[in-house]
């Protein structure tokens, strides 16, 4: 049962997937899905979009357009009409087009406004209707929905209105009351002698009365309303609306209180009633719904129908109802209250209704006789619509709740929506202009009295609304009517409430903080001035005592006592190395670097060539390395006189470094085929059979680079097989390269001048380089010594002396 | 294309390394290294031009030393010349070396020695804290005993505590960095093969 779909018209159950309602046929499904993007209705603080509302008329429903459309072609024809009868004044129009349903239908037949009951009350055929249904579809689209006509019209309760809507008979056998409210507007028929005969046995007495005071009163209210001048007496309400149509801005609420209007002197019989009710001049016969009604009972009750009677009875309006059940002067409360909703109650007509009071007459009947005395030509300029205050009677009324809980929910919706006949000014221009909004939409807006009224409830709260049918009147929805916080709400202090442990701690932390962003000062060293003299100093005291001993040739200190492990390891790799073996040197080291390291390796090559004539094969990782070779074989061992490509053969540069070396070492011939002067290198005679590089007897690297000989010694480990391998490095690469030796991975060290000095003992001080630079070297040792000492104990009594006097200032 | 990079990256280390283990991938290692060679004989060639070019933009704009800048572009273009008419082993490009580029490099390393010198002998007023003296106590010494006198080995200093510091506590330490240098390249090469360092470009 939840699933099911419950009518919005009839409140009837239908199952989920219907899309009518099987009882009323009403839609329940949505012909459209949710609006989203940029058709999504307005959110809450968004400003409506203007639109031109002539571009979203193809997208009207057939219908709505259809009206619009004959909404238009009677603007035109009336326009027309005008053209034509220029002597003919018209009521301009304050709306345009959205307004033209309302225009066309006051302007081109201002007998289509008029019900149809209205006009044959008064027992004139009205003129037939040329375009009933555009005339009502215009109608009910201004007032709202097609939907909401369909549910009064499905709406037993409040099928009393259906007289305001058509004239024609609807063939609905469900709505009883329909059809004795439409007889209303035939009175012909309601007072058929046959019915009133057949059923006065059965009506009550106050109907019977009616019906005989119908006839009665006919003759008499026809002669006051032409008297008057108005040939329909209460068409005196419609040609008010026929005349000005768009003066009136609320026509249609006043037409739902005549039935009421009519209604309330008629429910009264003329027996059971007061005196002062007795006055058939005030009993408009336009007002002789009750009248009808008994008819309607009558002839229902002629054709057997008793229990329908009943129901109609039921189904007649309760307040109807209860005014028939109380006595007269509840009905005359009660009337007041409705009076006071009446929209035809002006200040004006009580002026008129003044001298006319009877006595006896309670007040509420000078409305209809207002009304029976209304005259039609009092423009609307003329007459004042405010409505009278009522409130003290209305409140006084011990009934009241009781008449409001009792009426029709058509009747209720009117009262609650007290008419305003003047118009009233629009508030909300501002917000939103008339020409912007479709006329269904304006039509559905709230009644500005009624703004007004909520917002003189509610004078702070002025919010514009930005959404929904509300869009852009402020005021409407009051946002303190029943959620108005009563109570103050409850003061929380800002302060922060922390003990004072948290405080301390929180102290702490912040100590903590700022003491790791402080930055912390920097022992400063004091500013030490280079001493240019100090330099010049010591560049002169070395420059002489370093050449002079070069110069002079001198001998006075004795070479090296000794032989160390690594070096006579090279010393015994020179010595084994077969006659006239192949052997591989590596040459890099810089230039800067040539006299310490030729002064290293010219011994062992000295005796290497002079007891074995190895044929030397060199080659260089460094750019240089090969102009360097040349050097070295035209240099100190000049006096063997090698001969490049037969004794010797310089590879020249090997590129690629560590990559270089282990490519060189997996395969030499590919590697580096050519020598210096672009000759095959494999096929001469100092390679002549060699192709790796264990076929080498040795390999020697001199370099003066730790990672130079770093690299040889390892990525040729596993190709150079046993064969040996000495390294001659200079005496700052030596530490680095004698953990080598001490592992075995080579066979022997020769480092600096103190190694070559070594080597050349054991080679007969051959070729005497080593020697030649020895004195000199030493001197310059033993003074590089002193200076470093003595400047350094000399700079530090310095550095204390200041220290002290820095920390005697502070 | 970091992806690419990494995957080539990592295929050729991984194929380098097991060239050393697996002699089947021996050919492929010399093939990726003669590539890896012939790249580095380009980079040299590279690193010339962007230096022939930065000086002489620097000449053009006639920026502050931009005479240097001069001399250093035409010694470059006629050693480049000569060394590639007259071939290296020439007799004129031997004049180039030991005329001037041995010279001028030696000349470094002798203005080089006078400013340690000079340091040295100004450190322990700038610092003197133990380490200071330690520092050059130890140069002192092994100036010292690397010297000779006219009578022999300086006893004691030359003879004892010379070698126990270059053979004990100097191949300690270097041990040590070489150690170090060792882990620090195998981290490394496995790293890069792991994709976790990408020195090729990337991270």
């Amino acid at each position: 049962m939840s699933d099911m779909i419950k009518c919005p018209s009839c409140a009837e159950n239908n199952l989920p997937d219907q899309e009518f309602c099987q009882y009323c046929q009403t839609r329940l499904q949505p012909l459209t899905d949710p609006l989203d993007g940029a058709d999504a209705p307005i959110k809450p603080g968004q400003a409506p979009t203007k639109k031109n509302t002539a571009e979203l008329e193809p997208i009207l429903p057939q219908w709505l357009r259809d009206a619009r459309d004959s909404a238009r072609k009677d603007d035109q024809q009336a326009t027309q009409q005008n053209l034509q009868q220029p002597s003919q004044l018209k009521p301009a129009s304050s709306a345009k087009d959205l307004l033209a349903g309302l225009q066309s239908q006051a302007g081109d037949d201002e007998e289509d406004d008029m019900p149809d009951w209205l006009a044959s009350i008064t027992g004139v055929n009205s003129k037939p209707i040329k375009s009933q249904t555009e005339s009502f579809a215009v109608r009910w689209v201004e007032l709202g929905g097609k939907d909401d006509f369909a549910k009064d019209e499905s709406d037993g309760s409040s099928s009393d209105l259906a007289g305001l809507k058509s004239s024609e008979p609807q063939p609905d056998e469900n709505n009883e009351v329909r059809d004795w409210f439409r007889n209303l507007g035939n009175p012909e028929q309601a007072q058929q002698p046959e019915q009133s005969d057949s059923t006065d046995s059965d009506l009550p007495d106050w109907l019977r009365v009616t019906g005989s005071q119908n006839e009665k009163s006919k003759s008499a209210d026809s002669a006051d309303h032409s008297e008057s001048g108005v040939g329909e007496p209460p068409a005196g309400i419609i040609s008010e609306e026929a005349e000005s149509p768009s003066d009136s801005p609320k026509p249609n609420q006043d037409k739902s209180f005549e039935w009421l209007k009519s209604t309330v002197p008629a429910t009264s019989s003329r027996e059971e009633i007061p005196d002062w009710l007795s006055n058939d001049a005030a009993v408009p016969p336009a007002f002789t719904a009750a009248e009808d009604e008994s008819a309607e009972l009558k002839d229902a009750q002629s054709n057997g129908i008793s229990d329908r009677l009943e129901t109609v009875a039921l189904q007649s309006p309760s307040f109807l109802t209860a005014v028939e059940d109380e006595p007269s002067g509840g009905i005359s409360d009660r009337l007041k209250a409705v009076e006071f909703q009446s929209p035809i109650h002006t200040e004006s007509e009580e002026k008129t209704i003044e001298p006319a009071q009877d006595a006896d007459t309670l007040g509420w009947l000078d409305t209809f006789q207002a009304v029976s005395a209304y005259q039609p030509e009092n423009s609307l300029e003329q007459v004042d619509f405010t409505p009278l205050d009522f409130a003290e009677d209305f409140q006084a009324s011990d009934n009241m709740d009781g008449l409001f809980t009792d009426i029709p929910d058509g009747l209720l919706s009117a009262l609650e929506a007290p008419p305003s006949p003047l118009p009233t000014a629009d508030t909300n221009s501002e917000a939103i202009a008339p020409d912007d909004q479709p006329s269904w939409v304006e039509s559905m807006r709230p009644v500005d009295s009624d703004i007004s009224e909520l917002s003189s409830n509610f004078p702070a709260d002025q919010t514009v609304e930005s959404s929904g049918v509300l869009a852009g009147l402020s005021g409407v929805l009051p946002s303190g009517m029943g959620f108005a916080q009563r109570s103050r709400p409850k003061a929380y202090s800002t302060k922060l409430q922390v003990s004072d442990e948290q405080q301390a701690q929180a102290a702490l932390l912040e100590q903590i903080l700022a003491a790791e962003t402080a930055p912390v000062p920097i022992a400063s060293f004091s500013v030490l001035r280079t001493s240019r003299s100090l330099r010049w100093f010591l560049a002169f005291i070395v420059f002489v005592m370093i050449t002079i001993p070069l110069f002079m040739r001198t001998q006075m200190f004795s070479l090296p006592v000794g032989v160390p492990m690594d070096v006579n390891g090279a010393l015994q790799v020179a010595q084994a190395i077969p006659e006239s073996a192949p052997v591989l040197v590596a040459f890099d080291y810089e230039p800067a670097r040539v006299g310490e390291m030729e002064a290293a390796a010219a011994p062992m090559f000295d005796q290497m060539i002079l007891l074995r004539h190895p044929h030397l094969t060199f080659i260089s990782t460094n750019e240089t390395g090969a102009i360097l070779v040349e050097r070295f074989i035209s240099g100190p061992l000049a006096v063997h006189n090698y001969q490049s490509g037969i004794q010797y053969l310089n590879l020249g540069y090997l590129p690629g470094g560590q990559m270089g070396i282990r490519a060189f070492a997996q395969n030499p011939v590919v590697t580096s085929p050519f020598d210096m002067s672009l000759s095959s290198a494999w096929d001469s005679i100092p390679l002549e059979g060699i192709s790796s590089l264990s076929q080498f007897a040795a390999l020697i690297v001199v370099t003066d680079d730790a990672e130079s000989a770093r690299t040889w010694i390892e990525q040729t480990e596993s190709a150079r097989g046993a064969i040996p391998f000495v390294v001659i490095s200079s005496a700052q690469a030596a530490p680095m390269i004698q953990p080598y030796y001490e592992s075995q991975q080579i066979s022997g060290l020769v480092s600096g001048l103190y190694g070559g000095a070594l080597f050349e003992q054991y080679n007969a001080g051959r070729p005497g380089s080593a020697r030649s630079y020895w004195d000199a070297y030493s001197l310059g040792m033993l003074l590089a010594m002193a200076l470093v000492l003595g400047g350094g104990l000399w700079n530090l009594a310095l550095g204390l002396r200041e220290r002290v006097a820095a920390g005697e200032t502070q | 294309m970091r992806v690419l990079t990494a995957v080539i990256a990592i295929a050729a280390g991984s194929l380098i390394l097991g060239g050393y283990f697996l002699p089947a991938l021996a050919d492929v290692q010399t093939l990726l290294l003669n590539w890896a060679i012939i790249l580095a004989g380009v980079a040299v060639l590279v690193g010339i031009s962007n230096l022939i070019s930065v000086h002489t933009d620097k000449i053009s704009r006639r920026e502050k030393g931009s005479a240097y800048s001069a001399l250093l572009v035409i010694g470059l273009v006629a050693t480049l010349s000569f060394g590639m008419i007259l071939r290296p082993h020439h007799s004129t490009m031997k004049i180039v070396m030991n005329g001037i580029i041995i010279p001028a490099e030696a000349s470094l390393m002798g203005v080089l020695t006078i400013s340690l010198l000079y340091a040295a002998i100004r450190l322990l007023r700038r610092r003197a804290d133990l380490m200071g003296i330690i520092f050059l106590s130890t140069a002192a010494l092994l100036l010292f005993g690397s010297a000779t006198m006219p009578l022999g080995d300086i006893p004691l200093i030359g003879t004892l505590l010379r070698p126990w510091v270059t053979q004990i506590l100097a191949l300690g330490g270097a041990r040590g960095i070489l150690i170090g240098v060792a882990l620090g390249t195998l981290t490394t090469g496995l790293r890069v093969l792991f994709g976790a360092d990408r020195p090729y470009g990337g991270n």
